[in-house]
């Protein structure tokens, strides 16, 4: 006969996620608020101390383009680029999240702030987490618009 | 006693998945269009970020008809010399493939690396939508340099 004390149970419950998208999932809510309001303090600080944010593109299109790593690094740039463009609406289109590593395709209109010309892009930026918190975002931008609409082509 | 199936459906693995994957980036290195987008479905919408304007190949591009057109164009401007696969992040119907390409002008032969980033959506084991992001700037500069427009 098995017995057992009410104290301890026969089984401890236990939930496994087959995949747990959830902190990617929840960081991109929280790092992509921030971005759409300008926030660059709250931005930098969903990533690690050493996190790097790269902005692929060139230069003479886009000054901002190039590796940015550590959080003062990423306000500085996120800071010179909302004073470049006006974010007027965003949206995600998709979060596609495996572990600690996703990819967030957004969907943004910015006004240049020299030209006034409004145009909408895509976006694209692919992410790497550790402890919950971004180490590696690399950014992609249609880098020939965006030099459009800041008046650089 | 007879059993009768109306259909049988199986739901496709990431493993099939990551195949259709590998197997049509193969396809779009050797430069054979038809082949790349029998893996699409045939309603598919395929968009190549930039700016028209400039990037003259980029925009929509519907049903495998527009794959092949578009990459026809591309050919004739641009010769991929080098693919590689450095990620691919699979979550239910989508998918993000990472990748590294060396790309060459074919009116001035030299030659950028580019980094893009695919965004697919899948329809069982078919691509139905791709959108492909890049540095198109960069694109532009490569390819206007030489010819001087």
């Amino acid at each position: 006969m098995i017995t057992h004390r009410r104290s301890e149970p026969l089984y401890r419950p236990y939930l496994k996620l087959v995949s747990d998208n959830s902190s990617v999932k929840a960081m991109v809510s929280l790092h992509y608020g921030a971005r759409v309001d300008g926030d660059a303090e709250l931005f930098s600080r969903c990533f690690t101390p050493d996190g790097a944010l790269t902005i692929l593109g060139d230069r003479r299109m886009l000054p901002q383009a190039g590796r940015h790593v550590g959080r003062a690094a990423i306000r500085n740039i996120v800071s010179a680029m909302a004073s470049d463009l006006d974010c007027l609406d965003a949206f995600l289109v998709d979060v596609i999240a495996e572990g600690d590593r996703g990819v967030v395709h957004w969907h943004m209109t910015l006004r240049g702030a020299t030209t006034g010309s409004i145009a909408d892009f895509d976006v694209a930026d692919h992410l790497i987490l550790r402890d919950g918190l971004v180490a590696s975002a690399t950014e992609f931008i249609d880098t020939t618009s965006l030099g459009l609409l800041a008046g650089r082509i | 006693m007879s059993t009768s199936f109306k259909s049988l459906r199986v739901v496709p693995s990431r493993a099939s998945r990551l195949d259709v994957i590998k197997r049509a980036y193969a396809a779009r290195i050797v430069g054979d269009g038809a082949l790349y987008a029998a893996f699409f479905t045939p309603d598919c919408r395929y968009q190549l970020i930039g700016n028209a304007m400039i990037n003259r190949p980029s925009g929509l591009w519907l049903g495998r008809e527009g794959i092949i057109a578009v990459y026809q164009r591309l050919a004739q401007i641009t010769v991929l010399s080098d693919l590689m696969i450095e990620d691919v992040i699979q979550d239910n119907d989508s998918a993000a493939v990472l990748w590294h390409a060396e790309i060459r002008s074919v009116a001035g032969g030299r030659i950028s690396d580019f980094t893009g980033f695919d965004h697919l959506r899948f329809d069982e084991d078919l691509i139905s939508e791709l959108s492909s992001f890049y540095d198109s700037a960069s694109l532009a500069i490569l390819l206007n340099e030489e010819t001087g427009e």
